[in-house]
């Protein structure tokens, strides 16, 4: 069953179409979860509150561009409204103390999935928030800073932030790869 | 810088796009439930907007007629009522002898206008004298310590020449007196009997039956099949109810309801499915070291069959209902028309029933699992009465219920909510005080 029949039957209400709709999408979209929020339970309470609004807007899918990517972006978006509170009170306006090491090849393409996931994890809620948006979703620092209703400085700062905590992080791991 | 930053996105982006995780069973679940949550509030909502507006309605029609009806005991149609000075007077006898034959006889006339007197039933004025006279009217006018009576109100209307009254007057209904033009209090009698005095009974009760055409809305897994195979039929329905009137606009109904549903399961469908065969047989294994074994090897092939699926069974249902509505009842012309809204409440079901259950590659019939807990509908009604007589009345009735609970046992991944269309012909009789 193509995309466009799901999505019309789905329009249409019908359970089994919603169903298939779910099953198609939702591990992609739990991933996406996982990535924003701070626990599993949290990730699975986004991911319920963002296909109930997938379901409940599909008639506003107007069929152009990609459907997951509107599927993604309702879930990001439901992320975020579960979490901004929480990023506001680690606002930072400051750029100062950020240095920026060249990345090491050598490491990326030793890192798998769920490490990638793991040092995700490992970063404060607010860097993790806009580190997904900037890196992982692309949005430009302007949007972020419209989507969670901060400053475009700001975003960059935790932006930064984030880079150099997983830069740290980055670099353990290849001390540890290089004893072995 | 920037090269670093390009790589570090590169490495997430490309690591993390299609991260998939596959949710836990009750996330979905969850889904279900905060669907079906949003879509009964959804219903309530539009349920409360309609009995909203029916209220605001039925209450804007009451007051916007409180001042212009007033209720009397006379019970004709007078028409063209200007009485000049030489036929001024109606004596009592000439009315009565009017109502005795039935007829419609000319009381007063003038070169201009006539007043006639439709005399048919039972009642009429109520005044002391003897006659009414333009001059007794004058005189009650004027002297504010005796307020004109609602008995006498046709008379005074008449007089003071400000409206045209008709009376469309039946003891069993509420006896109203229209008027085109609005009646000023002073000329009113203030009411101080009680309203259900007034309607000369306080209980009424009604049997009503008829067709009924019930059809359910089914999500949940396993939704789609059944909505394939089954079809609703038309059925019938009937009830006893007792009316209790607060007033003679407001009354709660309560009783019980019979209703039958049937419905057809028809299916007849091929199916292209992959069969498996497997067909075990020994093969002697030999080894240069080890002796020769024997082994079993199982050849297995697939190949493509049509299957047929052929369904023709009936089903049938049976519930039996207590409603709790309240209704408004309003007069226009002869007729009298209440609305009602309220709940249905479902106490209790028996089936006969088998659904079409999905089950791997096959098709099979399943006895249909009702929910034992009692169900609610919201539920709503126009009723059209036409009095036969003082007590009695041919009542017609149409209504729609919704079932706002599941109607399936908690057990099945099924769904189901019923929506019904009934119309009831029968008759209510009203209990006197």
């Amino acid at each position: 069953m193509s995309d466009e029949e799901l999505i019309k039957g789905c329009i249409k209400g019908k359970d089994a179409f919603q169903y298939e709709l779910y099953r198609r999408y939702s591990p992609k979209m739990f991933g996406v979860c996982l990535r924003y929020c701070a626990s599993r339970e949290e990730a699975e309470d986004v991911l319920q509150d963002g296909f109930v609004k997938v379901f409940k807007k599909m008639d506003t899918f107007k069929f152009q561009g990609s459907f997951e990517g509107w599927i993604r972006r309702i879930m990001v978006h439901s992320a975020i409204r579960n979490k901004y509170i929480t990023l506001r009170a680690h606002e930072v306006n400051t750029l100062e103390g950020i240095d920026h090491p060249a990345m090491d090849e050598k490491i990326t393409s030793k890192l798998m999935m769920m490490d990638l996931m793991k040092l995700i994890n490992e970063l404060p809620q607010g860097y993790k928030m806009v580190f997904n948006l900037y890196a992982v979703e692309g949005y430009s620092h302007k949007e972020i800073a419209e989507l969670l209703e901060i400053q475009e400085a700001t975003s960059r700062t935790q932006y930064l932030r984030a880079r150099q905590f997983l830069r740290e992080k980055l670099d353990k791991i290849q001390k540890n790869e290089s004893r072995i | 810088m920037n090269q670093e930053f390009n790589d570090m996105e590169r490495m997430f982006q490309e690591g993390l796009q299609n991260y998939e995780v596959t949710p836990p069973a009750h996330v979905w679940n969850n889904i279900q439930k905060q669907k079906r949550r949003g879509l009964l509030f959804y219903r309530f909502k539009i349920a409360s907007i309609i009995l909203l507006l029916c209220l605001t309605g039925a209450g804007t029609y009451y007051f916007m007629n409180t001042t212009y009806n007033q209720e009397t005991n006379v019970i004709n149609t007078f028409e063209n009522k200007e009485l000049d000075n030489k036929n001024n007077e109606v004596s009592v006898e000439t009315i009565n002898k009017s109502i005795k034959s039935n007829t419609n006889d000319i009381i007063a006339s003038t070169s201009k206008s006539k007043l006639v007197l439709k005399g048919n039933k039972t009642q009429i004025y109520k005044h002391n004298s003897k006659s009414i006279t333009k001059k007794d009217i004058a005189t009650d006018l004027k002297d504010n310590s005796n307020p004109i009576s609602a008995d006498d109100l046709s008379m005074t209307m008449d007089y003071k020449n400000e409206i045209k009254l008709k009376y469309q007057i039946y003891p069993s209904l509420m006896q109203y007196v229209y008027s085109t033009k609005r009646i000023p209090k002073k000329y009113l009698t203030p009411k101080k009997e009680k309203e259900s005095e007034k309607l000369g009974y306080k209980y009424s009760i009604e049997m009503v039956g008829g067709p009924s055409y019930a059809y359910r809305k089914l999500s949940g897994q396993g939704s789609q099949l059944r909505d394939e195979s089954e079809q609703a039929n038309l059925t019938v329905q009937t009830g006893l109810k007792l009316n209790y009137h607060i007033n003679p606009t407001w009354s709660i109904q309560s009783g019980l309801s019979w209703e039958s549903r049937n419905e057809k399961v028809k299916y007849n469908q091929t199916e292209l499915q992959r069969k498996l065969t497997q067909t075990p047989h020994q093969v002697t294994v030999f080894h240069p070291v080890l002796p020769p074994r024997s082994i079993t090897v199982i050849d297995s092939t697939y190949s493509n069959e049509n299957v047929n699926f052929k369904f023709n069974n009936a089903n049938k249902y049976t519930t039996i209902n207590i409603p709790v509505v309240l209704g408004y009842t309003f007069t226009l012309g002869k007729l009298q028309y209440r609305v009602s809204a309220g709940s249905l409440f479902n106490i209790y079901s028996i089936n006969s029933a088998n659904n079409l259950v999905r089950n791997g590659n096959t098709i099979d019939l399943v006895k249909y699992k009702e929910s034992p807990k009692i169900k609610t509908s919201i539920y709503t009604a126009v009723a059209l009465q036409y009095p036969l007589n003082t007590n009695c009345m041919a009542i017609t009735e149409l209504s729609y219920y919704t079932n706002v609970t599941n109607r399936m046992s908690a057990d099945t991944l099924l769904r189901q909510r019923n929506y019904g269309l009934n119309l009831s012909v029968g008759a209510k009789i009203s209990l006197r005080k």
